[in-house]
C-alpha cells in the first residue's frame, strides 16, 4: 500500500528527515511514535504532500505503485481526500468555524466524486450515522461550535473517509480530547479501518495509544527510523536503546491496586531534549541521550533486520529477539 | 501498557448539541451603536430614495420672491436658498448624489481592493513582500491631487469624483484585506481544505473570504462615510458634480458667499454630511461589535 524510500525533507538547508526505509502493508495499521520534535508529524505531512512550500522534500513514496513525491501539485490534489485521507491534531482548529458541519463533510465528495444535490447530503448523513453522531440529519445544518471536542472530531473523520480512501493518516487524532473520549475515537478508528479494509497511518507521542490502535509500530527520533516492527516485539522485546528509554518512561498503571508502591516509585527520564533541528550528534543521533553509547556510536549504525520484519538502528542494542 | 481497559469506558460523548436562542434575545443584545447608526444611515438612504418620487418643491424650480427665506417660512419649512429654491428639495436632491457616487464608488472599490488582497495574500513567499508593498505605495496616493488630475483630463462631473473615489479606496481595501487573508490562511482549517483535496484559488474565495467578510462589511461602512465625505469635498472644490444637479457639497460652496445675509444656511448641508457620515461610522462600529467573534457571545454568529 505504502513504501516509503529514502524519504527525505529539507527545510532551510537542514535534513529535518530521513526514513530509508518503512512500509505499510494494505489494511495494517501503522503508528509512528516518538517524542515532540521527533519529525513524526512533519513525516506524515510528507507523505500526504501538505508541507509547506519552503520544505523540500526527496526520495519516493509508493503509493498503490506509483511514487506520490513525483506528482505535480495539480496530480496529488486529485489523489488527496480522494484516495489518502488524513485527520487533524486538533479538531476544533481544523474545521472552518463559519462552515456548516454539512457542508465540510460533504468537500471531498463534491471535489471527486459525481454525486450532486441530494445524493451528496444523503452520503453526508450515511457517514455521520458511521462515525457515531447523534441525529445525523439536524447536525448537518450546526456549526462546529456547536458541538463538543469529541463530536468534532468524530465529523473531521466523516469528512476524512467521505471518498472512501484507501488510505488514512491520522495525526495524533485524540491528542486534544479528553481520556474517555480519547478511547470512543479509537475504537471508532479501529471499526471503520476494519469495516472498510482501510490502512492507517497513525501518529502518536503515546506508546499504549499506539499498541491499542496498530499492528505495527515505526519509533521516530530525530526524524529517523530508530526502531520498527510489529507492535508486539517492539514495544515488549525492544532492542534500540532509544525505543526501551521510551518505554521506560512510561510510569504504566498501579500493579494489583498497590497505589503506595506505585506512587512512591521513581519516574525515569529520558536525560536532555531532543536537540534543535541541525545540533543532531553525528553518527547515532540518539548517542547525546543514551545511558549506553559507546566508541562505535560516532559512526551511522546499520540497520539490523530480524524476524517478522523487526527492523533497528543500534550499535549496542538490548534484550534479544 | 496501560490500555488493555480501554473497551471498558462507556461512550459519553452522545449529548445533542443545544438549539439556538430566540431571535428577540439576540436582539436585544445588539450594541446602541448598531441601532444609531442604522437608523440614521437609513433616513438617509429613505430621503436620496423618497427623492426619486417625491420632492417638496420640483427640483431647481427658481423662485425670486421668496429668495433666502428664512427656515420656517410657510411653503419652506427649511427656508430658501440665494435662488429661491427650496433648502428640503435641495437637500433630499444631494442625499440622492451622494447615495448614487458613494454606493458605486464603494462596491467597486470593495470587491476589486478585496480581490487584489486576496490575491496578494495568496502568492507566493517571493511575490508576497514587494506586492505588499505596492500596494502601501497606493495607498500613499493623494487622494484629492488623484481627483484634480482626474478632473483636468476627463472634465468635472460625477464620473470623475466616482473614480477619484474608487482609485483611492482600492488600495485601502486591498491592503486591509492582505493582514487577515494571511492570517485565516495559516490555520488549520486551510491545511484541513487541502487534505480534501482542494486547492488555493478555492480556499481562498471559499474559506478566507468567508471568514474575512465580518470584516469586509465593517471596512465597507467605513469605507462608505469617507466616500460620502469625499463625494462632498470634490462638489465643494468644484470638481464633483455640476450644476444643476445639486450636492450637499456644492450646496455648502454656495453658502460661503451668503456667510453675512444668512449664515445659517451653511448649517443644513453640513449637518446633513455629518450625520451621514457618523451614521455609517456608527454602523461599522456596531457591526465590529457584533461580527467580532471574540466579543460575539451573544451576536449573529
Amino acid at each position: 500500500m505504502l513504501e516509503i524510500r529514502d524519504l527525505r525533507v529539507h527545510i532551510d538547508g537542514h535534513e529535518i528527515i530521513h526514513i530509508d526505509e518503512l512500509d505499510l502493508p494494505p489494511g495494517a495499521r501503522l503508528g509512528l511514535v516518538g517524542e515532540s520534535g521527533s519529525g513524526k508529524t512533519m513525516t506524515a505531512k510528507a507523505i500526504a504532500g501538505l508541507l509547506p512550500a519552503e520544505a523540500k522534500v526527496s526520495g519516493t513514496v509508493r503509493f498503490d505503485g506509483n511514487d506520490l513525491l513525483a506528482l505535480n501539485d495539480a496530480q496529488f490534489a486529485r489523489i488527496r481526500g480522494k484516495r489518502i485521507g488524513f485527520v487533524f491534531q486538533d479538531p476544533a482548529r481544523s474545521l472552518n468555524p463559519m462552515m456548516r458541519i454539512g457542508r465540510q463533510v460533504s468537500e471531498a465528495i463534491r471535489l471527486h466524486t459525481d454525486l450532486k444535490g441530494r445524493a451528496i447530503t444523503d452520503k453526508v448523513v450515511e457517514l455521520l450515522t458511521q462515525v457515531q453522531l447523534p441525529d445525523p440529519a439536524s447536525l448537518v445544518r450546526r456549526y462546529p461550535h456547536q458541538l463538543s471536542g469529541g463530536q468534532q472530531q468524530r465529523v473531521m473523520i466523516a469528512a476524512a473517509i467521505a471518498a472512501d480512501p484507501e488510505l488514512l493518516i491520522a495525526d495524533e487524532p485524540t491528542t486534544a480530547l479528553d481520556v474517555t473520549v480519547q478511547a470512543e475515537i479509537l475504537r471508532l478508528l479501529i471499526s471503520l479501518s476494519e469495516e472498510r479494509q482501510m490502512s492507517v497511518l497513525f501518529v502518536s507521542h503515546d506508546l499504549g495509544v499506539i499498541r491499542y490502535v496498530c499492528d505495527r509500530v515505526a519509533v521516530i527520533y530525530g526524524g529517523h527510523v530508530a526502531e520498527t516492527g510489529s507492535v508486539d516485539d517492539v514495544i515488549d522485546r525492544p532492542r534500540h536503546r532509544y525505543t526501551s528509554a521510551l518505554l521506560a518512561a512510561n510510569p504504566g498503571m498501579p500493579k494489583d491496586d498497590d497505589f503506595a508502591a506505585f506512587m512512591g516509585q521513581r519516574l525515569h527520564t529520558i536525560p536532555g531534549s531532543v536537540p534543535a533541528v541541525g545540533r543532531f550528534p553525528s553518527g547515532c543521533r540518539f548517542r547525546n541521550r543514551c545511558g549506553h553509547a559507546s566508541a562505535a556510536c560516532a559512526s551511522i549504525p546499520s540497520p539490523v533486520t530480524g524476524a517478522d520484519g523487526h527492523r533497528y538502528s543500534c550499535w549496542n542494542p538490548g534484550g534479544e529477539d | 501498557m496501560s490500555v488493555t481497559d480501554i473497551d471498558t469506558v462507556p461512550d459519553v460523548d452522545t449529548a445533542i448539541p443545544a438549539a439556538p436562542k430566540s431571535l428577540w434575545r439576540r436582539l436585544r443584545r445588539l450594541p446602541i451603536t448598531l441601532y444609531l447608526g442604522g437608523a440614521l444611515v437609513s433616513i438617509f438612504v429613505f430621503v436620496a430614495l423618497l427623492s426619486f418620487v417625491w420632492t417638496p418643491y420640483p427640483p431647481n424650480q427658481l423662485n425670486m420672491s421668496n429668495r433666502l427665506a428664512p427656515p420656517g417660512t410657510p411653503g419652506f419649512f427649511l427656508g430658501t436658498d440665494r435662488g429661491g429654491r427650496d433648502v428640503m428639495t435641495e437637500l433630499m436632491l444631494g442625499a440622492r448624489n451622494s447615495l448614487y457616487v458613494s454606493v458605486v464608488s464603494t462596491v467597486v472599490a470593495m470587491v476589486v481592493g478585496s480581490a487584489i488582497g486576496l490575491a496578494v495574500a495568496g502568492s507566493n513567499r517571493y511575490f508576497q513582500g514587494p506586492l505588499t508593498r505596492l500596494v502601501d505605495a497606493g495607498l500613499a496616493l493623494p487622494g484629492i491631487l488623484t481627483a484634480l488630475v482626474l478632473a483636468a483630463k476627463l472634465g468635472p462631473g460625477n464620473t470623475t469624483a466616482t473614480l477619484a473615489i474608487i482609485i483611492w479606496q482600492i488600495p485601502v481595501a486591498a491592503r486591509v484585506t492582505i493582514g487577515p487573508a494571511r492570517q485565516v490562511l495559516a490555520l488549520d482549517f486551510v491545511e484541513a481544505a487541502y487534505g480534501y483535496g482542494r486547492r488555493k484559488p478555492y480556499i481562498l474565495v471559499r474559506h478566507v473570504l468567508q471568514n474575512i467578510s465580518p470584516l469586509l462589511i465593517v471596512l465597507g461602512s467605513v469605507m462608505f462615510a469617507a466616500a460620502i465625505l469625499i463625494e462632498a469635498a470634490l462638489a465643494f472644490l468644484g470638481v464633483g458634480v455640476q450644476p444643476p444637479t445639486s450636492s450637499w457639497g456644492r450646496f455648502l460652496n454656495e453658502t460661503q458667499a451668503l456667510l453675512d445675509a444668512a449664515p445659517y444656511l451653511m448649517f443644513f448641508p453640513g449637518l446633513a454630511i455629518v450625520f451621514t457620515a457618523l451614521g455609517f461610522n456608527l454602523l461599522g462600529d456596531g457591526l465590529r461589535t457584533v461580527l467580532d467573534p471574540q466579543q460575539s457571545r451573544s451576536g449573529l454568529s
